[in-house]
Protein backbone atom coordinates (compact mmCIF):
# COMPACT_ATOMS: atom_id res chain seq x y z
CA UNK A 1 0.00 0.00 0.00
CA UNK A 2 1.23 3.40 -0.85
CA UNK A 3 1.09 5.78 2.09
CA UNK A 4 1.47 9.49 1.43
CA UNK A 5 4.41 11.12 3.27
CA UNK A 6 2.21 14.05 4.18
CA UNK A 7 -0.84 15.86 2.98
CA UNK A 8 1.22 18.19 0.81
CA UNK A 9 3.03 15.44 -1.08
CA UNK A 10 3.03 16.33 -4.74
CA UNK A 11 3.42 13.35 -6.99
CA UNK A 12 3.84 13.20 -10.74
CA UNK A 13 0.23 12.33 -11.33
CA UNK A 14 -0.98 15.30 -9.32
CA UNK A 15 1.53 17.51 -11.12
CA UNK A 16 0.23 16.45 -14.50
CA UNK A 17 -3.35 16.83 -13.32
CA UNK A 18 -2.72 20.31 -11.99
CA UNK A 19 -0.70 21.28 -15.03
CA UNK A 20 -3.53 20.14 -17.24
CA UNK A 21 -5.99 22.07 -15.16
CA UNK A 22 -3.82 25.16 -15.28
CA UNK A 23 -3.61 24.96 -19.05
CA UNK A 24 -7.35 24.52 -19.23
CA UNK A 25 -7.83 27.54 -16.96
CA UNK A 26 -5.57 29.60 -19.16
CA UNK A 27 -7.54 28.57 -22.22
CA UNK A 28 -10.81 29.49 -20.52
CA UNK A 29 -9.41 32.85 -19.44
CA UNK A 30 -8.24 33.59 -22.96
CA UNK A 31 -11.58 32.60 -24.43
CA UNK A 32 -13.75 34.52 -22.02
CA UNK A 33 -14.77 38.10 -22.36
CA UNK A 34 -13.93 40.50 -19.52
CA UNK A 35 -17.44 40.32 -18.13
CA UNK A 36 -17.46 36.53 -17.85
CA UNK A 37 -16.93 34.96 -14.47
CA UNK A 38 -13.90 32.66 -14.22
CA UNK A 39 -12.91 30.51 -11.29
CA UNK A 40 -9.72 31.81 -9.72
CA UNK A 41 -9.18 28.59 -7.77
CA UNK A 42 -6.52 27.01 -9.93
CA UNK A 43 -3.83 24.86 -8.33
CA UNK A 44 -0.43 26.17 -7.29
CA UNK A 45 2.89 24.46 -6.58
CA UNK A 46 4.41 24.50 -3.11
CA UNK A 47 3.09 25.36 0.28
CA UNK A 48 1.00 28.42 0.67
CA UNK A 49 1.40 30.10 4.05
CA UNK A 50 -1.79 30.89 5.83
CA UNK A 51 -2.53 34.57 5.85
CA UNK A 52 -4.57 36.62 8.23
CA UNK A 53 -6.39 39.53 6.68
CA UNK A 54 -6.15 42.93 8.30
CA UNK A 55 -9.17 43.99 10.32
CA UNK A 56 -11.67 46.36 8.78
CA UNK A 57 -10.13 49.84 8.88
CA UNK A 58 -12.04 53.01 8.18
CA UNK A 59 -10.46 56.45 8.15
CA UNK A 60 -12.65 58.12 10.73
CA UNK A 61 -12.18 61.30 12.71
CA UNK A 62 -10.96 59.10 15.56
CA UNK A 63 -8.28 57.50 13.37
CA UNK A 64 -7.08 60.93 12.22
CA UNK A 65 -6.91 62.20 15.80
CA UNK A 66 -5.05 59.05 16.88
CA UNK A 67 -2.57 59.58 14.04
CA UNK A 68 -2.10 63.21 15.04
CA UNK A 69 -1.47 61.99 18.58
CA UNK A 70 1.15 59.54 17.30
CA UNK A 71 2.92 62.43 15.57
CA UNK A 72 2.89 64.44 18.80
CA UNK A 73 4.58 61.50 20.52
CA UNK A 74 7.14 61.34 17.71
CA UNK A 75 7.95 64.99 18.43
CA UNK A 76 8.09 64.42 22.20
CA UNK A 77 10.49 61.49 21.73
CA UNK A 78 12.56 63.37 19.13
CA UNK A 79 13.04 66.38 21.41
CA UNK A 80 14.01 64.04 24.27
CA UNK A 81 16.60 62.40 22.02
CA UNK A 82 17.88 65.74 20.74
CA UNK A 83 18.30 67.16 24.25
CA UNK A 84 20.02 63.94 25.30
CA UNK A 85 22.72 64.29 22.66
CA UNK A 86 24.30 67.01 24.75
CA UNK A 87 25.43 69.10 21.79
CA UNK A 88 22.82 71.87 21.76
CA UNK A 89 23.90 75.26 23.09
CA UNK A 90 22.45 76.21 26.44
CA UNK A 91 20.38 78.99 24.91
CA UNK A 92 18.49 76.52 22.74
CA UNK A 93 17.58 74.07 25.52
CA UNK A 94 14.73 76.15 26.99
CA UNK A 95 13.20 76.31 23.49
CA UNK A 96 13.45 72.52 23.17
CA UNK A 97 11.88 72.11 26.62
CA UNK A 98 9.06 74.53 25.80
CA UNK A 99 8.28 72.89 22.46
CA UNK A 100 8.33 69.45 24.03
CA UNK A 101 5.92 70.64 26.74
CA UNK A 102 3.65 72.06 24.03
CA UNK A 103 3.63 68.69 22.25
CA UNK A 104 2.76 66.97 25.53
CA UNK A 105 -0.17 69.38 25.95
CA UNK A 106 -1.27 68.67 22.38
CA UNK A 107 -1.09 64.92 22.99
CA UNK A 108 -3.17 65.28 26.14
CA UNK A 109 -5.75 67.42 24.32
CA UNK A 110 -5.94 64.87 21.51
CA UNK A 111 -6.40 61.97 23.94
CA UNK A 112 -9.26 63.88 25.54
CA UNK A 113 -10.83 64.57 22.12
CA UNK A 114 -10.45 60.92 21.08
CA UNK A 115 -12.14 59.71 24.26
CA UNK A 116 -14.92 62.25 23.79
CA UNK A 117 -15.49 60.86 20.28
CA UNK A 118 -15.72 57.34 21.70
CA UNK A 119 -12.25 56.13 20.69
CA UNK A 120 -9.21 54.74 22.42
CA UNK A 121 -6.30 57.21 22.77
CA UNK A 122 -3.05 56.34 20.97
CA UNK A 123 -0.29 57.48 23.29
CA UNK A 124 2.92 56.42 21.60
CA UNK A 125 5.03 57.47 18.63
CA UNK A 126 4.10 56.57 15.07
CA UNK A 127 6.44 53.70 14.32
CA UNK A 128 6.36 54.21 10.56
CA UNK A 129 7.18 57.92 10.81
CA UNK A 130 9.99 57.10 13.23
CA UNK A 131 11.39 54.41 10.96
CA UNK A 132 11.01 56.27 7.69
CA UNK A 133 11.84 59.82 8.69
CA UNK A 134 13.19 60.42 12.17
CA UNK A 135 15.62 57.54 12.70
CA UNK A 136 17.42 58.02 9.35
CA UNK A 137 17.64 61.76 9.96
CA UNK A 138 19.10 61.36 13.44
CA UNK A 139 21.54 58.80 12.05
CA UNK A 140 22.74 61.33 9.47
CA UNK A 141 23.44 63.77 12.29
CA UNK A 142 25.00 61.47 14.89
CA UNK A 143 26.55 58.97 12.47
CA UNK A 144 26.44 55.19 12.60
CA UNK A 145 29.78 53.38 12.24
CA UNK A 146 28.12 49.99 11.82
CA UNK A 147 26.23 51.23 8.79
CA UNK A 148 29.05 53.38 7.45
CA UNK A 149 27.25 56.66 8.08
CA UNK A 150 29.60 59.49 9.04
CA UNK A 151 28.48 62.04 11.62
CA UNK A 152 27.46 65.49 10.45
CA UNK A 153 30.07 68.22 10.46
CA UNK A 154 27.39 70.73 11.49
CA UNK A 155 25.29 68.79 14.02
CA UNK A 156 23.71 71.74 15.81
CA UNK A 157 22.57 73.38 12.57
CA UNK A 158 21.27 70.04 11.34
CA UNK A 159 19.29 69.42 14.51
CA UNK A 160 17.59 72.79 14.10
CA UNK A 161 16.87 72.02 10.45
CA UNK A 162 15.42 68.61 11.40
CA UNK A 163 13.27 70.13 14.15
CA UNK A 164 12.06 72.77 11.68
CA UNK A 165 11.15 70.04 9.20
CA UNK A 166 9.27 68.02 11.81
CA UNK A 167 7.32 71.05 13.04
CA UNK A 168 6.39 71.88 9.44
CA UNK A 169 5.30 68.26 8.99
CA UNK A 170 3.09 68.49 12.06
CA UNK A 171 1.54 71.79 10.93
CA UNK A 172 0.88 70.41 7.44
CA UNK A 173 -0.65 67.23 8.86
CA UNK A 174 -3.26 69.11 10.86
CA UNK A 175 -4.02 71.33 7.88
CA UNK A 176 -4.38 68.33 5.57
CA UNK A 177 -6.59 66.45 8.03
CA UNK A 178 -9.10 69.31 8.03
CA UNK A 179 -10.11 68.15 4.54
CA UNK A 180 -10.71 64.62 5.89
CA UNK A 181 -12.36 65.34 9.25
CA UNK A 182 -16.15 65.25 9.14
CA UNK A 183 -17.05 67.20 12.30
CA UNK A 184 -16.55 70.99 12.17
CA UNK A 185 -15.70 71.25 15.86
CA UNK A 186 -12.97 68.61 15.46
CA UNK A 187 -11.52 70.55 12.51
CA UNK A 188 -11.32 73.66 14.66
CA UNK A 189 -9.68 71.75 17.50
CA UNK A 190 -7.16 70.22 15.10
CA UNK A 191 -6.11 73.56 13.65
CA UNK A 192 -5.86 75.09 17.12
CA UNK A 193 -2.98 72.67 17.58
CA UNK A 194 -1.80 73.03 13.97
CA UNK A 195 -1.28 76.78 14.33
CA UNK A 196 0.90 76.09 17.39
CA UNK A 197 3.12 73.86 15.25
CA UNK A 198 3.32 76.61 12.64
CA UNK A 199 4.54 79.04 15.31
CA UNK A 200 7.16 76.49 16.42
CA UNK A 201 8.35 76.25 12.81
CA UNK A 202 8.54 80.04 12.54
CA UNK A 203 10.66 80.28 15.70
CA UNK A 204 13.02 77.58 14.43
CA UNK A 205 13.30 79.24 11.02
CA UNK A 206 14.32 82.45 12.76
CA UNK A 207 16.85 80.50 14.84
CA UNK A 208 18.38 79.11 11.63
CA UNK A 209 18.33 82.40 9.70
CA UNK A 210 17.81 85.27 12.15
CA UNK A 211 16.26 88.63 11.35
CA UNK A 212 14.63 89.91 8.21
CA UNK A 213 16.48 87.48 5.92
CA UNK A 214 14.78 84.52 7.57
CA UNK A 215 11.20 85.77 7.29
CA UNK A 216 10.36 85.44 3.59
CA UNK A 217 11.37 82.57 1.28
CA UNK A 218 14.94 82.74 -0.03
CA UNK A 219 17.42 80.49 -1.78
CA UNK A 220 20.76 79.26 -0.52
CA UNK A 221 23.23 80.71 -3.03
CA UNK A 222 25.64 77.78 -2.59
CA UNK A 223 23.23 74.88 -2.94
CA UNK A 224 20.41 76.51 -4.87
CA UNK A 225 17.95 75.00 -2.38
CA UNK A 226 15.23 76.87 -0.50
CA UNK A 227 16.22 78.23 2.89
CA UNK A 228 13.96 77.76 5.91
CA UNK A 229 11.54 80.70 6.14
CA UNK A 230 9.44 81.82 9.08
CA UNK A 231 6.57 82.72 6.72
CA UNK A 232 7.12 80.60 3.62
CA UNK A 233 4.08 81.69 1.61
CA UNK A 234 0.56 83.11 1.60
CA UNK A 235 -1.03 79.74 2.44
CA UNK A 236 0.04 76.74 4.47
CA UNK A 237 1.75 74.31 2.12
CA UNK A 238 0.89 70.62 1.81
CA UNK A 239 3.83 69.89 -0.46
CA UNK A 240 6.58 67.50 0.63
CA UNK A 241 8.92 69.09 3.17
CA UNK A 242 12.51 68.86 1.98
CA UNK A 243 15.74 69.67 3.76
CA UNK A 244 19.39 68.66 3.68
CA UNK A 245 21.39 67.37 6.65
CA UNK A 246 24.38 65.14 7.42
CA UNK A 247 28.06 65.24 6.59
CA UNK A 248 28.93 67.70 3.86
CA UNK A 249 30.18 65.88 0.78
CA UNK A 250 33.21 66.89 -1.27
CA UNK A 251 30.80 68.57 -3.66
CA UNK A 252 29.53 70.70 -0.77
CA UNK A 253 26.15 69.01 -0.55
CA UNK A 254 24.31 67.22 2.24
CA UNK A 255 21.82 64.38 2.11
CA UNK A 256 18.41 65.57 0.97
CA UNK A 257 15.42 64.25 2.94
CA UNK A 258 11.76 64.60 2.13
CA UNK A 259 8.84 64.32 4.56
CA UNK A 260 5.20 63.78 3.64
CA UNK A 261 2.12 63.98 5.82
CA UNK A 262 1.01 60.57 7.18
CA UNK A 263 -1.23 58.84 4.68
CA UNK A 264 -3.12 55.54 4.58
CA UNK A 265 -0.17 53.32 5.42
CA UNK A 266 0.89 55.45 8.39
CA UNK A 267 -2.43 56.02 10.14
CA UNK A 268 -3.10 54.88 13.71
CA UNK A 269 -6.13 52.77 12.83
CA UNK A 270 -8.49 51.80 15.61
CA UNK A 271 -7.29 48.17 15.63
CA UNK A 272 -3.69 49.33 16.26
CA UNK A 273 -2.37 49.74 19.76
CA UNK A 274 0.86 50.92 21.32
CA UNK B 1 -18.10 54.60 17.81
CA UNK B 2 -19.47 58.08 18.16
CA UNK B 3 -18.58 59.52 14.78
CA UNK B 4 -20.22 57.07 12.44
CA UNK B 5 -22.32 59.70 10.71
CA UNK B 6 -23.12 58.49 7.23
CA UNK B 7 -23.80 61.98 5.92
CA UNK B 8 -20.70 63.31 4.21
CA UNK B 9 -20.05 67.01 4.76
CA UNK B 10 -20.98 69.19 1.77
CA UNK B 11 -18.21 70.36 -0.54
CA UNK B 12 -19.45 73.88 -1.27
CA UNK B 13 -20.14 76.41 1.48
CA UNK B 14 -23.67 76.31 2.86
CA UNK B 15 -25.55 79.60 3.18
CA UNK B 16 -24.54 79.73 6.86
CA UNK B 17 -20.93 79.07 5.82
CA UNK B 18 -21.11 81.89 3.27
CA UNK B 19 -22.07 84.36 6.00
CA UNK B 20 -19.12 83.29 8.15
CA UNK B 21 -16.69 83.37 5.25
CA UNK B 22 -17.96 86.77 4.16
CA UNK B 23 -17.26 88.10 7.63
CA UNK B 24 -13.74 86.68 7.52
CA UNK B 25 -13.28 88.22 4.06
CA UNK B 26 -14.20 91.70 5.31
CA UNK B 27 -11.53 91.36 8.00
CA UNK B 28 -8.93 90.21 5.46
CA UNK B 29 -9.68 93.25 3.27
CA UNK B 30 -9.25 95.45 6.34
CA UNK B 31 -5.88 93.86 7.13
CA UNK B 32 -4.71 94.52 3.56
CA UNK B 33 -5.44 98.21 4.02
CA UNK B 34 -3.96 98.36 7.52
CA UNK B 35 -0.70 96.87 6.28
CA UNK B 36 -0.70 99.24 3.29
CA UNK B 37 -0.89 102.17 5.68
CA UNK B 38 1.86 100.76 7.91
CA UNK B 39 4.06 99.99 4.92
CA UNK B 40 3.68 103.51 3.56
CA UNK B 41 4.60 105.07 6.89
CA UNK B 42 7.42 102.74 7.93
CA UNK B 43 11.02 103.86 7.55
CA UNK B 44 12.72 100.60 8.50
CA UNK B 45 12.49 96.80 8.13
CA UNK B 46 8.87 96.84 9.25
CA UNK B 47 7.93 98.37 5.88
CA UNK B 48 9.09 95.33 3.93
CA UNK B 49 7.44 92.98 6.42
CA UNK B 50 4.18 94.93 6.24
CA UNK B 51 4.29 94.77 2.45
CA UNK B 52 4.82 90.98 2.52
CA UNK B 53 2.18 90.25 5.14
CA UNK B 54 -0.29 92.61 3.46
CA UNK B 55 0.20 90.64 0.23
CA UNK B 56 -0.58 87.42 2.12
CA UNK B 57 -3.83 88.91 3.43
CA UNK B 58 -4.66 90.03 -0.11
CA UNK B 59 -4.10 86.48 -1.37
CA UNK B 60 -6.38 85.17 1.39
CA UNK B 61 -9.03 87.73 0.46
CA UNK B 62 -8.79 86.84 -3.21
CA UNK B 63 -9.21 83.13 -2.47
CA UNK B 64 -12.18 83.75 -0.20
CA UNK B 65 -13.70 85.93 -2.91
CA UNK B 66 -13.17 83.17 -5.45
CA UNK B 67 -14.85 80.64 -3.18
CA UNK B 68 -17.84 82.85 -2.42
CA UNK B 69 -18.30 84.04 -5.99
CA UNK B 70 -20.99 86.64 -6.54
CA UNK B 71 -22.03 86.43 -2.89
CA UNK B 72 -18.66 87.81 -1.78
CA UNK B 73 -18.53 91.25 -0.18
CA UNK B 74 -16.23 93.61 -2.00
CA UNK B 75 -15.22 95.87 0.83
CA UNK B 76 -13.35 95.80 4.10
CA UNK B 77 -14.87 95.72 7.58
CA UNK B 78 -14.99 99.48 7.92
CA UNK B 79 -15.24 99.82 11.69
CA UNK B 80 -12.45 97.32 12.27
CA UNK B 81 -10.22 99.14 9.78
CA UNK B 82 -10.94 102.58 11.20
CA UNK B 83 -10.16 101.61 14.79
CA UNK B 84 -7.23 99.32 14.20
CA UNK B 85 -5.43 101.31 11.51
CA UNK B 86 -5.44 104.32 13.81
CA UNK B 87 -3.87 102.23 16.57
CA UNK B 88 -1.30 100.80 14.15
CA UNK B 89 -0.12 104.26 13.09
CA UNK B 90 2.03 106.82 14.79
CA UNK B 91 3.83 104.70 17.35
CA UNK B 92 7.34 103.35 17.39
CA UNK B 93 8.26 100.37 15.21
CA UNK B 94 8.02 98.11 18.25
CA UNK B 95 4.60 99.47 19.23
CA UNK B 96 3.31 99.03 15.72
CA UNK B 97 4.70 95.48 15.48
CA UNK B 98 3.12 94.61 18.83
CA UNK B 99 -0.24 95.95 17.68
CA UNK B 100 -0.04 94.07 14.39
CA UNK B 101 0.88 90.88 16.26
CA UNK B 102 -2.27 91.33 18.32
CA UNK B 103 -4.33 91.78 15.16
CA UNK B 104 -2.84 88.65 13.57
CA UNK B 105 -3.62 86.70 16.73
CA UNK B 106 -7.16 88.06 16.71
CA UNK B 107 -7.58 86.93 13.10
CA UNK B 108 -6.21 83.47 13.92
CA UNK B 109 -8.69 83.18 16.81
CA UNK B 110 -11.52 84.39 14.55
CA UNK B 111 -10.65 81.97 11.76
CA UNK B 112 -10.43 79.08 14.24
CA UNK B 113 -13.89 79.95 15.50
CA UNK B 114 -15.17 80.13 11.92
CA UNK B 115 -13.47 76.82 11.05
CA UNK B 116 -15.12 75.13 14.00
CA UNK B 117 -18.51 76.03 12.56
CA UNK B 118 -18.10 75.68 8.79
CA UNK B 119 -19.79 72.63 7.27
CA UNK B 120 -18.50 72.79 3.69
CA UNK B 121 -15.15 71.17 3.03
CA UNK B 122 -13.94 73.77 0.50
CA UNK B 123 -14.38 76.65 2.92
CA UNK B 124 -12.86 74.69 5.79
CA UNK B 125 -9.84 73.70 3.70
CA UNK B 126 -9.23 77.28 2.61
CA UNK B 127 -9.54 78.74 6.10
CA UNK B 128 -7.26 75.97 7.42
CA UNK B 129 -4.61 77.04 4.92
CA UNK B 130 -4.83 80.68 6.01
CA UNK B 131 -4.60 80.06 9.77
CA UNK B 132 -1.01 78.75 9.99
CA UNK B 133 0.36 81.64 7.94
CA UNK B 134 -1.31 84.26 10.11
CA UNK B 135 -0.02 82.42 13.19
CA UNK B 136 3.50 82.54 11.74
CA UNK B 137 3.07 86.25 10.99
CA UNK B 138 2.02 86.83 14.59
CA UNK B 139 5.13 85.01 15.78
CA UNK B 140 7.41 87.13 13.58
CA UNK B 141 5.72 90.37 14.64
CA UNK B 142 6.11 89.48 18.32
CA UNK B 143 9.83 89.19 17.60
CA UNK B 144 9.84 92.57 15.84
CA UNK B 145 8.10 94.08 18.85
CA UNK B 146 11.20 93.24 20.86
CA UNK B 147 9.95 90.22 22.74
CA UNK B 148 11.76 86.89 22.63
CA UNK B 149 9.52 85.30 25.25
CA UNK B 150 8.05 82.06 23.97
CA UNK B 151 4.93 82.72 26.04
CA UNK B 152 4.33 85.82 23.92
CA UNK B 153 5.11 84.06 20.65
CA UNK B 154 2.82 81.12 21.41
CA UNK B 155 0.05 83.24 22.90
CA UNK B 156 -3.34 82.63 21.39
CA UNK B 157 -6.43 83.76 23.23
CA UNK B 158 -9.64 82.21 21.86
CA UNK B 159 -11.48 85.08 23.52
CA UNK B 160 -9.62 87.49 21.24
CA UNK B 161 -11.73 86.39 18.28
CA UNK B 162 -13.19 89.44 16.56
CA UNK B 163 -16.79 89.88 17.56
CA UNK B 164 -19.33 90.56 14.78
CA UNK B 165 -21.39 92.57 17.26
CA UNK B 166 -18.47 94.89 17.95
CA UNK B 167 -17.34 94.96 14.33
CA UNK B 168 -20.39 94.22 12.18
CA UNK B 169 -19.84 93.17 8.58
Amino acid sequence: MNTPVNDNAFNRRKFLQSGGLALASAAILAACGKNDKVSTAYPRIGESPTTTGLPEANVSDIVLLRTASSLEWCAIDAYTAVAGLGILPGAVLPVVKRFQDDHKSHAAALSKAIKKAGGEPFECANERINTLYIAPAVELITGNKDRGVEASDTPVDDLLVLAHGLENLAAATYQYYVSLISQPAVRGAAMTIGQDEARHAAVLAQAIIPGGKGIAPSVNETTGKANPAAVPGAFGSLAAITFAIGKTSEAGTKTQLSLDTPSLNSLAYEYASC
Amino acid sequence: MADTSTTAPPKQPTSADAALLSYALGLEFAMVDIYARVSAAARDDLGAVAELFGAHHRAAAQSLTGLLGRKAPTGRNEKFFAEQSAKASGGTTRDTAAHLAGLENALVATHLKVLGTLRGIDGATLVASIIPIEARQAAVLVGLSGSTALDDIMALDPEAAIDPETYPA
